[in-house]
């Protein structure tokens, strides 16, 4: 058979029913997936580093920060993403908000006081990855859950040159969400808290056991130098109610459901009406196209 | 290419738009099939073959590659949308995560907008899911597929072509919205324009290298110089030639080439948050005790990491094992090393290896970047395999 393009767009323009009827049945299906969708709200705040008070604190990091071509602001937004998710955090919302049974009641057995296993495809794929790293993965709602849960309802966006960080999430019951990503900061400026205060007082013990070690005048007044730095810094994390980040701008909730996005549920069912029906159809060509 | 403003990224999590969306990019990538199987540039198992591999990166993304797998994937992907609604881009706000890196030693700077242009100009359907750009990667395999494939003559070296276009490493890197594919499909195809001595092409080809991953556009000036400018390919005298007067350079530079590796060296460091107090620095300090430090490093840098980094693993090092087999039978084959051109191909291949295995410290980092040099060999030894059949079958052998 000779191999001439005008032979496949003929064969396309014949076909071209059958791809338009086909686009317009997925469109109208997108149309209906569309109204059993729940309506979901942006629910936002906008914080920023305590960068200028924080001297402080940023120690050798920052200068290595620095000299890689990274600035404090950048090498916060790193630590805010690590620790606002993670297993830390997640436990702490858990015991002081009872967040894992608020997220997962309807896995809860009030019969046997623990909770029922998940099987949902999410939950099944879960472990099917898992049993690929060769983990045993047990279904039932746990810290890595509630963490994964975290992840996936509440974003954070950054903007480095401003370094301004936008907590958002899409959420059908705005006011809830609202309250759960206060908490959530709360939590995440404790957690920081703890760790700070971990790694203030074991200087502050090492700097007064040199202190007590020391004899020579210089270097006492070197040691003493650090120790008052150190001593400042712990009295910030336990006077300071917003101890590494402050809040630029207020929770904001969008004025109309941002989610489901009309035209794009709309086109992404016609793209997938226009270029599956090509598609299929195509493929019915070459399949007949005899070879030698 | 559709995508949700309101939506930074769709996963599997909302399972009926992931599909429609790559669906829609799998059925996009099935025509372009089509019209290459029509205009005979595939056979029909070809054809098969390269359905599987575009339907593997939805399958991949729903069991293999997580969200959180290669972070980095999404700050071109922001690119990619930027560019499309805006035609143009705010070059420092694509970056999508912080990895802490200068751009000091930045090329002309398109590290990150070059592939999005790049990505730009396949008009897939959709760029809604953080695997999207996959497609345009697997497309851009495709047309390396069909490049190299076109070198060769032999039906058997085009099938082991085939094989090793499939092998795990590569179906993951395709299946994700990185730029190694971008890379690994310029370099190779540096690596054909520079052995068939096109300049002009090279240049260009060597230009764009630079500009996206100015370490491995270093590590091919050895060959693009080796060939060009000392004539390498001649004869084993104008490679050594060739050798001393690169070790004599880089022996003049060693304080300034010391300086760029300790650099990349620290910035990795940093990423794995091994850097003073918590971990230690070693400085590199002379290239002489480099170089001879460096075959030890090469096979380290080959078998690295083992078994040792993940279940993933399990698949990876068997590839490798099974790669090295397959490139010492083709040298053996081949007599690869008679020949003064192989031998730079392999010499470019240590140093990608060497450089890259002694500045990366995150295992996993380490075998993103060492799989385009791999790569890049076994692309030249089926070329000297489907060589060496020609020859046979015109000897009438």
């Amino acid at each position: 058979m000779e191999i001439d393009y005008k032979l496949l767009i003929e064969y396309v323009r014949k076909n071209i029913k059958f791809i338009f009827i086909f686009t317009l049945l997925t469109t109208f299906l997108g149309f209906l997936s569309l109204l059993t969708e729940t309506p979901k709200y942006d629910v936002s705040t906008v914080i920023t580093a305590n960068i200028e008070d924080d001297n402080n604190g940023l120690g050798s990091s920052g200068i290595v920060q620095n000299l890689i071509g990274g600035s404090p602001k950048k090498a916060f937004i790193y630590e805010f993403e690590q620790t606002i998710y993670s297993l830390d955090v997640a436990k702490r919302l858990d015991e002081k908000e009872n967040l894992l049974f608020r997220i997962f009641e309807d896995f809860y057995d009030e019969e046997t006081k623990s909770y029922v296993e998940i099987k949902n495809l999410n939950a099944v794929l879960k472990k099917i990855k898992f049993w690929f790293y060769g983990i045993e993965y047990k279904l039932v709602p746990n810290y890595f859950m509630l963490r994964d849960y975290l992840k996936g309802s509440v974003g954070i966006d950054y903007d480095e040159f401003s370094g301004l960080i936008t907590i958002s999430s899409l959420t059908s019951n705005p006011h809830e969400t609202q309250e759960m990503i206060k908490i959530l900061l709360r939590e995440t400026d404790n957690s920081f808290k703890e760790i700070d205060k971990i790694n203030t007082n074991a200087k502050i013990d090492y700097l007064y056991a040199e202190l007590s070690k020391n004899k020579e005048v210089n270097q006492i007044a070197a040691i003493s130098s650090i120790l008052q730095s150190e001593l400042l810094k712990k009295s910030l994390i336990d006077s300071r109610a917003d101890y590494k980040f402050r809040t630029v701008r207020g929770f904001e909730m969008s004025e109309f459901p941002v989610y489901p996005n009309f035209m794009f549920i709309i086109m992404l069912w016609a793209f997938f009406g226009f270029f599956g029906s090509s598609a299929y159809k195509l493929f019915k060509f070459i399949l007949n196209i005899p070879r030698d | 290419m559709l995508y949700d403003i309101f939506v930074d990224v769709y996963y599997f999590d909302t399972p009926l738009i992931f599909l429609l969306s790559e669906l829609s990019n799998f059925f996009f990538c099935l025509i372009i099939l089509c019209v290459l199987y029509y205009f005979k540039k595939l056979k029909f198992q070809e054809f098969i073959f390269w359905a599987l591999g575009f339907l593997s990166i939805i399958l991949l993304a729903v069991t293999v590659v997580g969200p959180d797998m290669f972070p980095d994937s999404g700050g071109y992907l922001r690119c990619v949308r930027d560019l499309r609604d805006n035609f143009s881009f705010d070059e420092y706000a694509c970056q999508g995560t912080i990895t802490g890196d200068s751009e000091l030693f930045q090329f002309l700077g398109f590290k990150r907008s070059l592939p999005a242009v790049l990505f730009f100009i396949i008009p897939i359907p959709s760029i809604a899911s953080i695997i999207s750009l996959g497609f345009i990667n697997k497309i851009y395999l495709l047309g390396l597929y069909i490049f190299i494939r076109s070198k060769l003559s032999d039906d058997k070296s085009r099938f082991y072509l085939l094989i090793l276009f499939f092998l795990p490493t590569l179906l993951l890197y395709s299946a994700t919205g990185l730029r190694e594919i971008i890379i690994l499909t310029i370099q190779s195809v540096l690596l054909f324009t520079i052995i068939e001595r096109k300049l002009i092409i090279s240049t260009i080809f060597f230009l764009l290298l630079a500009s996206i991953k100015v370490q491995n556009a270093a590590v091919m000036l050895v060959l693009y110089a080796g060939i060009f400018l000392f004539r390498s390919h001649k004869s084993y005298f104008h490679l050594i030639i060739f050798l001393i007067s690169f070790l004599i350079t880089t022996l003049v530079f060693q304080e300034q080439i010391l300086y760029v590796i300790n650099y990349f060296r620290l910035g990795f460091l940093n990423e794995m948050k091994l850097l003073p107090p918590g971990g230690i620095m070693t400085k590199f300090e002379s290239i002489p005790s480099m170089i001879l430090n460096s075959p030890l490093v090469f096979l380290k840098g080959i078998l690295s990491p083992g078994l040792g980094l993940s279940a993933l693993n399990i698949v990876f090092f068997p590839e490798t094992i099974l790669l090295i087999i397959w490139f010492v039978w083709g040298a053996w084959y081949t007599k690869y090393f008679s020949d003064s051109l192989n031998c730079l191909v392999f010499i470019v291949f240590y140093i990608g290896i060497v450089l890259n295995f002694i500045v990366v410290e995150n295992d996993a980092t380490f075998l993103r970047y060492r799989f385009t040099f791999v790569y890049l060999l076994m692309f030249h030894l089926l070329l000297m395999v489907d060589k060496k059949r020609k020859l046979l079958v015109s000897d009438g052998l």
